[in-house]
């Protein structure tokens, strides 16, 4: 990967406090290890309050970390302050400039660096151009849309063309068929520029539509990273679960270990056999289930497969698909998702019937468990 | 019934409404309409309109004010007019420009005893003129400056600081701290950010206290009277030494000279404050 041979981001075991207005100290970072590559989408997902926008404003130096390294290709910047730092930001509230016009705000950090007027005009053309909104110069901020301003924010990072792309939450004030529109356009910008980006965002599909790698922060602390779909099938453990995508977590404990086979008792009691690797008797666990993977009727050998019994609560038909909801026989309620059901199947997914979920074992992700 | 009583309602509100507005006015009416009475002896008196008291203060030679036997020439309060403006423009830069950065520095910076700061900034705002005006003059007699038109502005700047402060800090807390952040990040200075963001954003605000200094200052009685010097008379204190020994017409012309002055500058003002930039519409975006 190339993040690791020339990262434009280190950042070596951050920490940040922050003392509330109570007086509590809160560790907003808790040692945070982060390296973004060059032309990498790096996403920092978590809910609010786990660090991310620390982290950013970290990266743009509006806040400085208490301890741990901060390199920007290859520089520490621990103490050089924003206007030094080669990273511009796009915020959430876009910040547009309200007394100068769309040129002169794309224009600014040109003006800045002393750019010639000819340069500049030309330059100021084309990043606005490169965010669809070429023409516009003369207006001002208040006469745009939402949307709008949301590029011209994008068009004024990015014109000249900083090593780094900090957005913060950017899509998070626009409407969903515009969110949707402009995440695609910020992945084929990203790609065209050659700028690393990293992006804030709570919205778990935002960041697995987007980026290369995703950090999942919790707490102040990096719960995983990876790239989206590894995050979205191997989450590390029960908070990335929960957090990225809808999930079912059975409890289960390790039984028995012989020939690379591990016999685990599920909450129902049914033994379960996996692969052994790294399992040890008596050891706790999670089996991760997404609704996907259930099947209403074995689709294969029995043995390879494990089975879920309840009481159906709820079936909704959600478009192509039907929800349902299943009350466990242990008390815990199971999410699913059907496909192509069948008349006679539809019959089973009403509210009241007793239903039995198949799954594959090999398509179960095991996440160690607190005993 | 119920329709009658609201009609009763309606008129008797608006006679009220009449009559306190008539009570506003008319004294100020009565002045502006004296201005014109052609009659040197007793302007209570109409005698026909007449420009004569506007000539005699810009020193065109007319019938009337010969006649009249006054002590204060129209010299003397031409120069205690100039006085008074010279005052109130120094006053006015003094006070914008220190206002404004003390403004700047408590809103943008963390300092210790910063609450205390804002406190000892209020205060003479909230002072009474009276014990201002003695404290200034035993101030100056004590610290050996001569009273004059040096002593009228320190004087002035004391409290007209506070006022600036007040109104320019209003503007920057309603201002979008973002903004120079993102001018930050883009690479600006804060000697940049100030110059190019900062202050176009305040200017309103800044403009508005000036605008307050200037007039205060020139209306400012009190005080004045205390630390003003024998040769550095301002336009209030000489009117209020003249009424002592019966009121001059000119008065009258001067008072509505100073009020068209007074209503230029707040339109002035007020055309200022609606022309200011539209606040950015991003404050609907934080969700």
């Amino acid at each position: 990967m190339s993040h690791a041979n020339n990262p434009v981001v280190e950042i070596r075991a951050a920490v940040k406090h922050y003392r509330t207005p109570e007086g509590h100290a809160v560790r907003a970072l808790d040692g945070v290890d982060l390296s973004v590559g060059a032309n990498e989408f790096v996403t920092l997902l978590g809910p609010s309050g786990c660090g991310k926008t620390t982290l950013l404003r970290t990266i743009s130096g509006f806040e400085s970390l208490d301890s741990g390294e901060l390199l920007i290709q290859g520089v520490a910047m621990n103490q050089v302050p924003p206007n030094r730092r080669p990273v511009h930001t796009v915020f959430q509230s876009y910040a547009l400039f309200p007394h100068l016009s769309i040129g002169d705000n794309v224009g600014y950090a040109l003006d800045v660096r002393g750019v010639a007027r000819a340069e500049r005009r030309q330059r100021v053309g084309a990043a606005l151009e490169l965010v669809g909104m070429g023409g516009l110069e003369k207006r001002k901020p208040g006469q745009l849309s939402g949307g709008q301003q949301q590029r011209v924010a994008l068009a004024r990072a990015i014109v000249d063309r900083p090593a780094l792309l900090l957005l913060d939450e950017p899509l998070s004030a626009l409407d969903r068929q515009l969110r949707q529109a402009m995440q695609r356009e910020l992945k084929n910008l990203q790609h065209e520029l050659g700028i690393a980006f990293v992006f804030v965002t709570h919205d778990q599909e935002e960041a697995l539509t987007m980026s290369d790698r995703i950090v999942v922060l919790n707490g102040g602390h990096v719960q995983q990273v990876g790239a989206p779909q590894d995050i979205y099938d191997r989450p590390a453990n029960a908070f990335v679960a929960g957090f990225i995508g809808e999930s079912n977590l059975l409890r289960a404990r390790v039984e028995s270990c012989a020939d690379g086979v591990a016999t685990l008792v599920g909450e129902q009691g049914d033994p379960l056999r996996l692969p052994s690797a790294g399992l040890q008797v008596g050891q706790p666990l999670h089996i991760l289930l997404r609704p996907e993977q259930f099947h209403l009727d074995c689709p294969g050998d029995p043995a390879a497969h494990g089975a879920l019994d309840g009481v159906v609560e709820q079936t909704v038909f959600i478009g192509k698909d039907f929800e349902v909801s299943l009350l466990s026989a242990t008390g815990s309620r199971i999410k699913a998702v059907v496909r192509d059901a069948s008349r006679q199947a539809l019959q089973r997914l009403h509210p009241g019937s007793s239903l039995r979920l198949w799954y594959a074992l090999d398509a179960a992700h095991l996440i160690a468990g607190e005993a | 019934m119920n329709r009658l009583l609201g009609l009763v309602g309606r008129r008797l509100l608006g006679g009220y409404s009449l009559a306190f507005f008539v009570f506003l006015y008319l004294p100020i009416g009565l002045i502006v309409a004296y201005s014109f009475n052609g009659n040197p002896l007793n302007m209570m008196i109409w005698s026909g309109a007449s420009l004569d008291w506007y000539r005699s203060l810009f020193g065109l030679s007319n019938s009337l004010s010969e006649n009249a036997l006054y002590v204060e020439s129209t010299g003397q309060l031409l120069a205690a007019l100039r006085t008074s403006l010279a005052v109130a423009l120094v006053t006015t830069l003094i006070s914008t420009l220190v206002g404004t950065l003390t403004a700047l520095a408590l809103a943008r910076y963390r300092f210790r005893l910063q609450g205390f700061y804002r406190v000892l900034l209020f205060l003479p705002m909230l002072m009474p003129d009276i014990v201002l005006g003695i404290a200034l003059l035993i101030f100056f007699v004590g610290a050996g400056v001569p009273l004059g038109k040096g002593s009228i502005i320190i004087g002035h700047c004391t409290f007209l600081i506070s006022y600036v402060f007040l109104i320019v800090s209003a503007r920057l807390a309603g201002m979008d701290t973002r903004l120079e952040e993102a001018s930050a990040d883009l690479g600006a200075s804060a000697w940049t950010t100030l110059r190019r963001i900062t202050l176009p954003q305040i200017l309103p605000g800044v403009l508005g206290g000036a605008l307050l200094a200037f007039i205060i200052s020139m209306d400012d009685l009190v005080i004045t009277y205390f630390i003003s010097g024998v040769d550095s008379t301002t336009l209030p204190v000489f009117i209020y030494g003249m009424i002592r020994r019966g009121i001059k017409p000119e008065i009258n012309a001067i008072a509505t000279l100073l009020l068209l002055a007074s209503l230029l500058i707040a339109s002035l003002g007020l055309y200022l404050r609606n022309r200011k930039p539209a606040t950015s519409s991003d404050d609907h975006a934080h969700g």
